[in-house]
């Protein structure tokens, strides 16, 4: 705990109880790397030169009305008032400092820096931090680090295990929704598809959950192959054909119009009728696109 | 005959203005006063051509290491070798994950930095983790009971091996590799046709065309542009060799430089305050919440960690005026026991000058330098790399694994390849037809690029400091 002197650390009980207690050893990360792309392996590294944490700070105490509070490491008192504060300079005696310290509930030092960098403006975790301060470093909770790694990695194979039960058709359809080269050879498609998975499980999943990605892969295709045209200076999607516009958007509108006119489809009273005409036109140039490709291979 | 009359002057001056004369001081004021930009070239000793866009050094390890026993388990308990007893001789000590794996070999002699006391170590096994578990043995019948604690660094201080032995275990050490990169500057100016001839009333080095202010001023804009990089820039992930640049040109428009069609990729070039940020110390004063003043236990802590890097002792400490006002403050308020003060009150016996320029405090010799670069509203005044003094090894350099020594900061550079330069490190290429050397085009305008490619070299960053001073 941290020294009570004169003004210096006067915290309410429950702000001191708020911090979880110092068993073993507590792990900080330093967020002020400076990254670096090896030029050989190109791997991204962090650097981390040794860095003073602040050991004396000023703070609100939101369970005492956010009273001010000063609060510090302190050293020597004299009189009754705090002369000086002690000092810890992160990756001290490191040669090359990999960014992570510790802190061990065995040392008394190393539990009042504890408390200092667990309530300080620094630590980056701090929920009553004041945000004009920097953030230098935040402690590291191992558990959580492990299981939010483990999702990550579970949520890819899910990704991945849905792509590998693709049949052609829902590739395709799914190259569609996001607006690809729809009729592009399988084999590509295949690999555009698992890296995206790959890459982005998260956003593959929403899309594949997506209940109207038919629908978005229709229209995807529809503007591909010039069934439908969209002018971009006022939002408006028309036949090709009959030159002669369907659906008018707000202009200001960021969202891709692929999803406009997939609502537009599912809502408006003229969308089913809309929706039929375009299925019947792009499926006869979607197997006349096919039929194509398959002379040419 | 004469009469009482008075001539309106304004009647005069509506038939033509051009009558009347004006007052004009020709000198133009320089209150912008940038000229003074320290070079970079002050503090770096050396240019050096670099005959690639990305230039790199290696540096050593440390042969000798602590290891943290910093969570780690520790037992101590009673051995027997031999027939002899030692009551707690043996300690048993189980590494954490990130701890373990390290050099210690059996046979190796360590010691508690809390402590002093030393322990031969019997073997290093596997628990968990690789080469986790240390068991040594007390060298002097000492119990070793809380000898070794979680709060210790233990050392390896030394190696014994018995009669006739085989060696023990051989251990490598790595390099570490650093980098930077080129970058290309440049500055242009363009006069027309019509300015270029027509005289003005403002008088530059002699001369009264506009010309001539176009140019100094772009001279010094280079300069200031090249040096602020050189000590606050980052340095780019991109490269030029990289078939998808992430920095890229801003391509054609309104840019007479780039070209239309193609985005090349842009490097930057890492500056002083990044090398110390990455590898160097930064320390804030006043405990870590800088408050505009220094104290001699904020000067230890940067003198600590430098010491814990292996720095040299005599430091250049560059600063702007704010800052090193603080550090007069700091030595005036010492009293006049030490020679810092007292050796002030005596300049040509009238004088108090406040300033202090040398100090020998705790092993380290500081000279403080004034960096007008650091001052300016414009460029890094106000900013956390103006707030700070910056260490710098004084003889600016650095020794080498063979012994030798080579400069710790120098500037690449790559030669320029216009036939317009005098040095090679800033080129100059003329366009437009009005251009007197190498005319080109049917615009009527003198263009004048200048253009340099450098980037900075820092060698051993890890001697260099940054100390946060103003708030």
């Amino acid at each position: 705990m941290l020294q009570k002197v004169g003004s210096f650390n006067d915290l309410s009980q429950e702000l001191i109880d708020s911090v979880p207690k110092l068993e073993g050893v507590q792990w900080f990360q330093m967020l002020n790397g400076v990254s670096e792309i090896d030029m050989d392996t190109k791997e991204k590294v962090l650097r981390f030169g040794k860095t003073q944490l602040p050991t004396k700070d000023t703070i609100r105490d939101p369970f005492n009305k956010n009273k001010v509070v000063n609060i510090g490491v302190i050293k020597e008192v004299e009189k009754g008032e705090v002369v000086s504060f002690k000092h810890y300079v992160a990756g001290q005696g490191q040669s090359l400092f990999s960014g992570r310290f510790c802190l061990d509930s065995n040392s008394l030092d190393d539990v009042e820096f504890y408390y200092m960098f667990m309530l300080g403006n620094a630590n980056g975790k701090n929920p009553n931090r004041d945000t004009t301060k920097p953030i230098l470093f935040e402690p590291l909770y191992f558990e959580e680090l492990s299981k939010e790694k483990s999702k990550t990695r579970s949520t890819r194979l899910r990704a991945l295990n849905i792509v590998d039960g693709f049949t052609p058709t829902e590739k395709r359809d799914f190259a569609s929704a996001l607006n690809w080269g729809v009729e592009a050879n399988l084999d590509i498609l295949t690999e555009k598809i698992e890296e995206f998975a790959d890459n982005n499980p998260d956003a593959f999943l929403k899309i594949w959950g997506d209940s109207s990605l038919k629908i978005k892969s229709l229209v995807g295709r529809a503007f591909k192959y010039q069934v439908l045209s969209h002018d971009k200076s006022n939002n408006t999607v028309s036949w090709v054909t009959l030159n002669q516009p369907i659906a008018s958007f707000d202009k200001n509108s960021k969202e891709p119009i692929v999803n406009l006119f997939t609502n537009w489809l599912e809502t408006h009273a003229d969308g089913t009728k809309v929706k039929n005409s375009l299925t019947k036109q792009v499926n006869e140039l979607v197997k006349k696109e096919l039929e194509k490709q398959s002379v040419s291979e | 005959m004469a009469a009482l009359q008075t001539v309106s002057k304004q009647y005069v001056s509506a038939l033509d203005p051009m009558l009347d004369t004006r007052e004009i001081n020709k000198k133009v004021t320089d209150i912008a006063n940038e000229g003074f930009l320290t070079d970079i070239l002050g503090l770096a000793d050396r240019q050096e051509v670099a005959t690639q866009p990305v230039y790199y050094n290696w540096v050593n390890e440390s042969l000798f290491k602590t290891i943290s026993l910093s969570g780690s388990t520790i037992t101590v308990a009673n051995v027997t070798v031999s027939g002899n007893t030692v009551t707690n001789g043996q300690v048993t000590i189980v590494l954490t994950a990130a701890n373990a794996g390290g050099i210690v070999r059996p046979g190796d002699v360590i010691m508690s930095d809390t402590t002093g006391k030393t322990a031969y170590v019997h073997s290093v096994t596997t628990t968990t983790n690789a080469n986790d578990t240390i068991i040594a043995y007390s060298p002097d019948g000492v119990a070793l009971t809380s000898k070794f604690t979680t709060s210790d660094n233990v050392r390896i201080i030394s190696y014994a091996s018995g009669q006739g032995s085989v060696g023990p275990q051989s251990v490598t050490f790595g390099l570490t590799k650093f980098y930077n990169k080129l970058q290309y500057f440049v500055e242009p100016s363009k006069i027309t046709n019509t300015q270029l001839v027509s005289t003005v009333e403002a008088e530059f080095n002699g001369s009264i065309y506009y010309t001539t202010k176009t140019h100094i001023e772009q001279k010094l804009r280079l300069k200031g542009l090249v040096n602020t990089q050189l000590i606050a820039g980052e340095m780019s992930t991109t490269n030029y060799g990289d078939s998808a640049p992430f920095l890229q040109d801003p391509n054609g428009t309104g840019y007479a430089l780039t070209d239309s069609t193609n985005n090349y990729a842009v490097q930057t070039t890492r500056g002083l305050y990044s090398y110390i940020k990455s590898y160097g110390v930064t320390a804030t004063a006043n405990s870590g919440t800088a408050n505009g003043t220094v104290t001699l236990a904020d000067l230890a802590v940067v003198m600590d960690a430098l010491t814990a890097n292996r720095a040299p002792t005599d430091f250049l400490v560059v600063a702007n005026k704010a800052t090193l006002r603080a550090h007069d403050n700091l030595f005036k308020a010492l009293g006049s026991s030490g020679a810092i003060s007292s050796a002030r009150f005596e300049v040509n016996g009238k004088t108090i000058d406040y300033t202090t320029t040398d100090v020998t405090y705790g092993g380290y010799n500081l000279k403080y330098m004034f960096m007008p670069l650091l001052d300016n509203p414009g460029l890094l005044g106000g900013t956390p790399i103006g707030k700070s003094t910056h260490w710098i090894p004084l003889d600016k350099m650095v020794k080498t694994l063979d012994e030798q020594y080579q400069p710790a900061i120098k500037l690449r550079y790559t030669p320029s390849q216009s036939k317009l330069t005098t040095n090679q490190l800033i080129g100059e290429s003329e366009f437009g037809s009005l251009a007197p050397r190498t005319p080109s085009g049917r615009e009527q305008v003198w263009g004048l690029d200048m253009s340099t490619q450098q980037g900075l070299e820092v060698l051993g960053a890890q001697f260099m400091a940054s100390h946060r001073i103003l708030a």
